[in-house]
């Protein structure tokens, strides 16, 4: 039966030949032609080490009297190699599922290696020494490969059948690589008795179309009609990952099948999904089971709450004890354990913490909710595509007697009331109100996020800059320096590390913040640094440190977004007491610097006689960047960085 | 009088200790490992650990791993997370999460990790279990009770029990005591509070400042084979016993070795030829399994498959080589360090490469990465010990270093400054040595991804990258000694924002390389090693725009010192200015107590590179 399959699917994709691939190729496995042995530069990409010729994909849900209902997929991938560095990839392994009711299984695999010796193509097939089998894990077996005989100009193609008897689970395709591909063709068979959504990700055109073909007869079905969609991506560029971006994976071209429902006669199951049936099963799972259990911490939450009046005064103290009692273990995880078993443990994964805190809140009288979050390293979520298993975490929604609203994750311990780690910071995160009622919430834009240092310097006749610095980081501002520096609990490492960060001679250094459960923290510190001296001349570095980094705005093109870790403010006030004995001869320019995106920066000097005051504010609201808007950001990011490069000088006043 | 005086010093002693035990991650309660040797083919080593984990950053201290081959495995385990009193976790053999760990074709190698829960600090977390080794002992498990930084020790016992006709051999940081019964000897190591070790930067190799033990049979029995490991000699006989039995070539290689050498008119030309073939037929891939561990694939294999790891492709060249009528001798090393003639050992090597002789030079040859330059000895072998292997057993030989002096890195940027700003830079690079090697497949780099490997180097921003050139030496070896591998790359690009413009003054940096040097506040505990010599110039011929002159040029600056040396000069002719600056490190240990001269040479370089020209608009 599969054969009439796939031959029905190779004539449609070759009706989707209207891209012609760079290099032409013979979509037929086992049948490499001298052309694709011989020529030896891609010229999409001339320093390609390796190409993907052409991989093929040939899936199909269907049923097999062996297997039963089953995925079934004909795979291979013909391989190029274009330099002595590509060789590598004539190795690899597939990893398959252990369980038995799983019953995954990979046939037929083959790693073939092709070389042209004098204009003939030479075949050497791997045998079986050149193909492992071996346990990986509990669960996983790895199929290791690697081809035989393989040089540059070689061409290697693997290719095997796999089945599973997981259908309900299709896997994404993947068009892209990390090497370029000249030809990719993908294609899946799916019965018209089940239902599924399809979703394209990427950035590069994917030729694709959809046919009606017949599939396998099954007694009792009548429709044995296949709904067959084709897709075909030509000359794809080598994937490579770029700075500032949090799941570089989600830009990578594919195509992802979810199935939404399976109808046979007498039998109906519907998986289809709207965002009311998600909420509705996330108030039947444990998140809200858990959180709307009974506290045990009931007696606790009486106890602190006897004699307080002020909600955050409360709230805050409730989420101290649970800290108290119940460590996270720095897992973030979605589904939590019951309140006895978390207790017991005095441990447990971000679901755990806030199930018990949410309950503890509830406790205490206040209207508590789960927020479902997508982590930005997950990539974006698709709001068009309902489903639980979208989400990774959730955090908690509490809204105080008056009516204020506040989020906060129970686990993470630099947090606070409305600040967040960075990698929480979404557009959409899914507040569960009961059952089909939910809101989307907005969790990138909860805080006023500042960074404040004030500085008060004088310069020596020898050139020595002493000072004071000190610095007020609020909000998710006080999140992240918390969480990089609060780490260094000893002291000389501590200095060791802020050295690094200020890059002056520090002592007399005090912060505060990092142990308490708050949204703010505090650096003093004293400073000595060296200026330049000449003759009569003192010319002065205002800044101490490089507030911004233009590191990630190197590269001149940019293929994907750029991701900002936050919003925040950041001002920096630098007072010099002019030198005795000197005057200003030369004061950096003033500037203000704006962009398309919501972000400014301003830069002012003034003098009063007797000081020399430095103002730099950046006010960045972004959290993205868009490709096209890449070169006028950057330009904007190197014209506020190269304030860092001016300098005051005084000359002796004659 | 001394009757009080007696406490108050011992109570001194001790505050040090318990202050900095107080402010550990996590310490060493006990970590016990008792070896019991049957035979020479079998053994069992039982380990019984506590650890106290007392904050958040401790607890990867207290997590679980060990790991086990087709030879080994855990025969039993249990364990226990204590807090407060309490056990809250019983852990079972079934908690351990196994995984193979390697990528390669074929590797028997897998790892066993347990890692606890976080419960309420201080926690313990206890272990105790039982590894059992069969089929052969070539070492027993190396004892190493400290088992991260800052992490004291406040028990520690190593005990090994062998038959008592077994003779063993060690390198411990103490004598153990011995003990004998009428069947066993014991040998103990033991180790009482052994203090926190600090992690610094140009530390010490470890190896000197913490207790080990590594410990092996003189004598041993292997997978069916036995040997001796109580000299190198012996190591080197097993090591060739073992080598694959000797079987003639197939012909179609035979034919081929003669094709590609017998025109050649000398041998260097025959081991390029084949260095060559070797490069463009072969690749490797791992195989770590059993014998295959030590003992390389035959050359035939190879040819066949076209692959194989450092020992079978080494032993395929040799076998090339020898075709050819030359001589060449596989050897075994450690890439870590060198081999030492005190602690000889089977299992001490983790890499094979190829000696060949020559008329006026030996050569070193890499056949794992044949894209080295013939006549390069790698970073990984130059001043090495090494272990040749042949016929007549083992022998310990010295690979030549480089001096000091040779590895070095180049620069040269003439900067066509624009009075807007802007900046043409072109650049001239040159590397030598271990600085060179990123450079020997950089040609097959695109121009977009090569430009932005060179411009990493450099703090201001740079646009229009472009490579005028490259050009390099690396397939210019002739035979004799002191060839040394350079590469020069040509290249511009363009720096929008390279000076500050101010009303009538203009600011230029000294320095447009990354530079910034650093060094620790806190006071040095050891002394600081400085391993890897290093020599840097780099040279800036800057033009003064029409219309401007300098007004301020930064003092030259010149630091010398036993370890390192800076050095930043001007000098002005018409409109040009050249800015040169040096930076040598030397190889040399300075003492902990005169780290603050590190500190302070630090300083100065920082303060020198931070320096700017000032140029004055003419009145």
């Amino acid at each position: 039966m599969k054969l009439k399959f796939f031959f029905v699917s190779v004539f449609l994709m070759l009706c989707l030949d209207s891209m012609a691939q760079r290099i032409p190729v013979s979509e037929k496995v086992d049948d490499i032609s001298v052309e694709e042995c011989a020529f030896e530069t891609y010229p999409a990409d001339t320093s390609a080490a390796a190409l993907v010729l052409w991989e093929n994909c040939k899936a199909d849900i269907d049923y097999s009297h062996t297997y039963g209902f089953c995925y079934h997929k004909v795979y291979s991938r013909r391989l190029k190699i274009l330099k002595e560095s590509g060789k590598s990839i004539a190795s690899g392994a597939i990893y398959i599922s252990k369980d038995k009711d799983e019953s995954e299984n990979v046939l037929r695999l083959t790693v073939t290696t092709y070389n042209l010796e004098d204009g003939k193509i030479v075949r050497t097939k791997a045998p079986k020494s050149s193909i492992v089998k071996s346990d990986y894990n509990e669960n996983t077996q790895k199929i290791a490969f690697a081809a035989e005989g393989v040089k540059v100009g070689s061409v290697v193609e693997i290719s095997y059948e796999l089945f599973n008897t997981r259908f309900l689970d299709i896997p994404d395709f993947y068009f892209q690589s990390e090497i370029p591909v000249n030809l990719s063709t993908y294609s899946i068979s799916i019965p018209v008795w089940m239902g599924f959504n399809r979703a394209m990700r990427g950035f590069d055109h994917i030729d694709n179309d959809t046919f009606k073909v017949n599939g396998e007869r099954i007694e009792g079905i009548d429709d044995n009609t296949h709904r067959m969609d084709v897709y075909r991506a030509v000359d794809l560029p080598a994937f490579t990952d770029e700075a500032m971006l949090y799941c570089p994976d989600q830009y990578l071209d594919a195509i992802s099948y979810e199935v939404t429902a399976v109808s046979l006669p007498g039998n109906f199951r519907d998986f289809s999904q709207k965002w009311e049936t998600v909420a509705t099963a996330v108030c039947e799972s444990p998140i809200c089971i858990v959180m709307n259990a009974r506290s045990r911490f009931k007696d606790e939450v009486e106890s602190i709450c006897a004699g307080k009046t002020d909600d955050l005064e409360k709230l805050s103290a409730i989420l101290d004890m649970v800290r108290s009692n119940v460590i996270w273990n720095e897992k973030i995880t979605l589904v939590p354990d019951n309140q006895a078993n978390v207790i017991k443990a005095h441990s447990g994964g971000s679901a755990d913490v806030n199930a018990i805190a949410g309950s503890a809140f509830a406790a205490a009288g206040f209207k508590v909710s789960p927020v479902l979050v997508r982590l930005r390293s997950r990539g974006t979520l698709m709001t068009n595509r309902p489903m639980l298993s979208a989400f990774n975490t959730f955090i908690l929604h509490v809204v105080t007697s008056d009516g204020k609203d506040l989020f906060v994750d129970a686990a993470d311990p630099s947090g606070y009331f409305n600040v967040l780690p960075e990698n929480y910071l979404v557009h959409s995160a899914f507040d569960v109100k009961g059952e089909a009622s939910f809101e989307w919430v907005n969790l990138d834009n909860l805080s006023t996020n500042t960074t404040y240092y004030m500085v008060n310097a004088e310069v020596s006749d020898e050139g020595t800059v002493s000072g004071h610095l000190g610095g007020k980081y609020i909000n998710v501002s006080s999140y992240d320096f918390k969480d990089t520096f609060r780490d260094y609990d000893n002291e000389d490492d501590l200095y060791e590390q802020m050295e690094k960060f200020i890059p002056v001679d520090i002592s007399n250094m005090t912060v505060t913040g990092f142990d308490d459960f708050g949204d703010s923290s505090t650096l003093d510190l004293d400073f000595e640094a060296e200026c330049e001296t000449a003759g009569d001349m003192l010319i002065v570095n205002p800044f101490l440190f490089k507030i911004l980094s233009d590191a990630a705005f190197t590269k001149e093109v940019r293929t994907f977004p750029v991701d900002f870790s936050y919003p925040e403010i950041t001002r920096y006030v630098y007072t010099l007491k002019i030198p005795e004995g000197y005057a200003v001869a030369q004061l950096p320019k003033n500037c203000v610097y704006k962009s398309s995106l919501p972000s400014t920066m301003s830069f002012r000097v003034l003098t009063d006689g007797s000081t020399v005051r430095v103002q730099f504010q950046f006010d960045n609201k972004a959290m993205i960047a868009l490709p096209d808007d890449y070169s006028e950001v950057r330009k904007y990011w190197t014209d506020v960085c190269a304030v860092f490069n001016e300098r005051i000088i005084f000359k002796k006043a004659e | 009088m001394m009757r009080h005086f007696l406490p108050t010093v011992l109570s001194l002693l001790l505050l040090p200790c318990a202050i900095c035990w107080a402010d550990v991650d996590a310490e060493v309660l006990y970590n016990r490992c008792e070896v019991i040797v049957n035979s020479p083919t079998d053994m069992k080593c039982h380990v019984s650990r506590k650890i106290q984990v007392n904050n958040a950053s401790g607890k990867y201290i207290g997590l679980f791993e060990e790991y086990t081959d087709s030879f080994s495995s855990i025969s039993s385990f249990s364990g226990a997370v204590e807090s407060n009193g309490k056990v809250v976790k019983k852990i079972k053999k079934s908690d351990i999460y196994t995984e193979n760990c390697s990528e390669g074709l074929a590797d028997d190698t897998y790892v066993n990790i347990y890692t606890p829960e976080a419960t309420l600090f201080p926690y313990t977390v206890e272990y105790e279990y039982t590894i059992e080794y069969r089929k052969g002992i070539i070492s027993f498990p190396v004892y190493a009770p400290v088992v991260a930084f800052d992490t004291p020790v406040r028990e520690g016992l190593y005990h090994i029990s062998v038959p008592r006709d077994m003779e063993i051999q060690y390198k411990a940081w103490t004598e153990p005591e011995v003990k004998e019964t009428d069947k066993t000897k014991e040998y103990f190591w033991t180790l009482t509070d052994f203090q926190p070790i600090k992690k610094e930067h140009n530390m010490p190799l470890l190896s000197t400042l913490l207790p080990v033990v590594k410990a092996r049979p003189s004598n041993f029995r292997y997978l069916g084979t036995q040997g001796s490991q109580s000299d190198w000699n012996s190591v080197g006989k097993w090591l060739e016993e073992i080598m694959p039995q000797e079987e003639p070539m197939p012909e179609d290689l035979k034919a081929k070795v003669h094709d590609l050498t017998d025109g050649c008119s000398s041998d260097l030309e025959k081991v390029k030829a084949l260095y060559k073939y070797l490069k463009e037929n072969t690749r490797y891939v791992s195989i770590q399994f059993g014998l295959g561990g030590f003992s390389p694939t035959s050359p035939s294999v190879v040819h066949k498959k076209g692959y194989g790891d450092c020992k079978a492709l080494s032993y395929f060249m040799k076998s090339l080589l020898a075709e050819a009528g030359i001589g060449s001798e596989y050897f075994t090393l450690n890439t870590d360090w060198s081999l030492t003639e005190s602690s000889p050992g089977v299992g001490t090597m983790n890499h094979a490469m190829l000696m060949v002789p020559l008329q006026e030079d030996t050569l070193w040859v890499e056949c794992t990465n044949p894209h080295l330059p013939l006549g390069y000895r790698h970073e990984d072998v130059a001043g090495r010990k090494v272990l040749i292997v042949n016929s007549d057993g083992g022998s310990l030989v010295g690979v030549p270093a480089y001096p000091d002096t040779l590895t070095l890195r180049m620069t040269e940027c003439k900067v066509d400054f624009q009075q807007d700003g802007s900046a043409k830079v072109q650049v001239h690079e040159t590397y030598r040595l271990s600085e060179a090697e990123p450079f020997i497949s950089f040609r097959e780099l695109k121009n977009e991804d090569a430009v932005s490997i060179l411009s990493k180097h450099y703090a201001v921003q740079t646009d229009d990258k472009k490579i005028i050139s490259i050009s390099d030496n690396f397939q210019d070896y002739t035979g004799t000694p002191g060839y040394i591998p350079e590469v020069s790359i040509d290249w511009s690009f363009l720096s929008r924002k390279y000076g500050s413009l101010n009303a009538d003054r203009i600011l230029l940096p000294v320095v447009i390389e990354n530079s910034h040097f650093s060094s620790q506040k806190s006071s040095r505990v050891h002394d600081v090693v400085f391993r890897t010599p290093y020599q840097e110039k780099n040279r800036l011929v800057l033009t003064v725009p029409d219309g401007y002159s300098v007004e301020f040029l930064p003092s030259p600056v010149s630091v010398d010192t036993e370890f390192a040396s800076y050095a930043l000069e001007y000098a002005v002719s018409g409109n040009t200015i050249t800015i040169t600056e040096s930076l040598r490190a030397n190889r040399c240990i300075l003492p902990a107590s005169e780290y603050d001269s590190y500190r302070s040479f630090v300083k100065s370089c920082n303060k020198a590179v931070q320096a700017k020209i000032v140029l004055k608009k003419n009145e």
